[in-house]
């Protein structure tokens, strides 16, 4: 479903000095797009993200789920955490029904559907494992269809790969964008990683280091699934690159 | 905040609780040090026996172990251990009704902390003994003051524990759940209640090892049965090696108790100890 950001206001009080983190923020994420949010740290990106989910709130602005306004945290809006946010008391099985029981999704439906996530992440087999003796990779699969299996309109993602080395980075990309292709959820995702933006990407939405305006709006036109080479990707490559650059120099300009 | 769900450090520090009981409790790593210092203990004892020469001011250990067989089948003596564990198990529970709600209160809210603290931090200063002179006062003997000395010393240890528990709470658990679609009610059972089992249990393993250790002192002033009446009448008869006998009884009693809980942890938060 459709995600409209309209107008979004955000400052912090800091001590007397008021820091303003967000200012007019306004975007919009098709139905079935996958849109990240780049930027320099300390821009605002999970501040916004956070607004979206209903965790904090705006000082001003709007915004609207499939053309309902939301202010609460809802299971409209699946949410990863970049700590995964599992619940260590649960099984993984335990961890993926949780949102269905929430929703009061009927036990059969609810086993399928499971099963189905299951599979669909590699997990077969695995539902009985508690969050501790899971891998990395285990992990971040297991809040993916954690986040789906409440059927989500729209899925929100804060650095879901930043907690991990690069060869680890790479694979849970690919299984994403694999875990994606099958489900074609409207996805919102924070990373400050250039390439991990074009790869991921259907638009990639670039914010200014200060001042929490944002700069530019990148289709990615490239066929899935991607492969990270050709020119067009390197051309992406340097267009984003030049980008943050400017970004990160907006941000030295008080 | 990164293994935030993995919860490592709490369960290193489990682990870690657990390894000084482990040698008895036949863990993975089943070891006989424990043999060892035992022997050690003994081999001190027999010689300390034969030194001071005296059946009275030191019983050799094989004195006090027949001692202790005696004092194990004695139907007087378990009569007064029976009450002692009642007395225990009933301020215990008073401990924990009062202090997990009061832990949960003031964990999850400041300001409820704000004010609660100060009260709880001057009388936490007061020696728990020293409650016992007013505890008789209010109560009368019995009962009555060695349970409030009980619940007294452990409540302390019941309300900081939980709200330590309550408080390292990763705040994404609260996001999650919300963003899941559960309500303040479902946050609190299916959140806070299991993320602070292990503390609570924590927090109940040291208010029955407080409420073990003052509640057989509290017995020698307060009262005319229990286990602490016992041992004052003992010694008052010179009884040496039953006086020592008493005192390992004390000793395995509390040793009990404490591997039921550990027991308890792993059967309540079984998540945390699954290899
Ligand atoms: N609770 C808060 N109180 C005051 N200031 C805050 C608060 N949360 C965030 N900020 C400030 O808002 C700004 C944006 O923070 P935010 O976490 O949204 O950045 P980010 O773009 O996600 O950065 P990163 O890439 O490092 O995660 C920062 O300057 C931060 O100091
Ligand atoms: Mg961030």
């Amino acid at each position: 479903m459709k995600l409209e950001v309209r107008g979004i206001h955000k400052q912090y009080a800091n001590a007397g000095a008021p820091h303003t983190v967000l200012s007019d923020v306004s975007l919009t994420v098709g139905e079935g797009q996958y849109v990240t949010l780049l930027g320099p740290s300390g821009c605002g990106k999970t501040t916004l993200l956070n607004i979206v989910a209903g965790f904090i709130a705006a000082d001003r602005g709007t915004i609207r789920v499939a053309e309902r306004e939301v202010s609460k945290p809802g299971p409209d809006r699946g949410f990863i955490f970049q700590s995964y946010a599992l619940f260590p008391w649960m099984s993984l099985a335990d961890n993926v029904r949780y949102p269905m029981k929430r929703q009061g999704v009927p036990k059969d439906e609810r086993e399928k559907r499971l099963d189905d996530l299951l599979s669909m992440a590699r997990l077969d087999g695995k539902g009985h494992l508690y969050p501790h003796q899971l891998s990395g990779g285990m992990k971040q699969r297991t809040a993916v269809v954690r986040a789906l299996a409440g059927r989500p309109q729209v899925l929100l993602m804060d650095e879901p790969f930043g907690a991990v080395d690069f060869q680890m980075r790479l694979m849970m990309q690919e299984e994403m964008e694999r875990l994606w292709l099958k489900n074609r959820t409207t996805v919102l995702m924070v990373t400050h990683d250039v390439q991990e933006a074009i790869y991921m990407s259907d638009r990639v939405i670039v914010m200014s280091g200060h001042g929490g305006r944002i700069m530019a709006d990148l289709p990615i036109d490239l066929p899935r699934p991607r492969e990270r080479r050709g020119e067009i990707y390197h051309q992406y490559e340097d267009q984003l690159i030049d980008l943050l650059q400017q970004a990160f120099v907006d941000g030295e300009r008080p | 905040m990164a293994d935030s769900e993995g919860s490592a450090a709490a369960r290193v520090r489990d682990r870690e609780i657990l390894d000084g009981t482990r040698v008895l409790g036949g863990g993975r790593k089943r070891s006989w040090w424990w043999l060892l210092s035992i022997a050690i203990v003994f081999a001190i004892w027999q010689f300390a026996a034969y030194s001071y020469d005296s059946v009275l001011l030191m019983p050799p250990p094989l004195d006090a172990l027949a001692a202790l067989w005696r004092a194990v089948r004695d139907p007087e003596i378990l009569l007064n251990m029976g009450i002692t564990i009642k007395r225990v198990l009933i301020g215990f529970s008073i401990a924990m009704l009062i202090g997990v709600p009061l832990g949960y209160l003031m964990g999850y809210s400041q300001r409820a902390s704000a004010v609660i603290d100060p009260l709880i931090n001057t009388l936490r200063q007061i020696p728990i003994m020293a409650w016992v002179p007013l505890s008789i006062v209010w109560f009368g003997l019995g009962d009555g003051p060695t349970i409030f000395i009980i619940a007294f010393v452990g409540v302390f240890a019941v309300i900081l524990s939980t709200i330590a528990g309550v408080r390292s709470i990763p705040k994404d658990y609260y996001d999650a759940a919300r963003s899941m679609g559960a309500g303040r009610l479902q946050i609190l059972t299916n959140v806070i209640l299991p993320a602070t089992v292990p503390d609570i249990i924590t927090g109940a393993r040291l208010a029955l090892g407080a409420g073990w250790g003052s509640v057989i002192c509290a017995e020698f002033i307060a009262t005319s049965a229990g286990f602490g009446y016992v041992m004052v009448r003992a010694q008052t008869q010179l009884e040496t090696g039953t006086l020592m006998a008493l005192m390992l009884m004390a000793a395995l009693v509390g040793f009990t108790i404490d591997r039921g809980l550990i027991k308890l942890n792993h059967s309540l938060a079984k998540w945390r100890f699954a290899e």
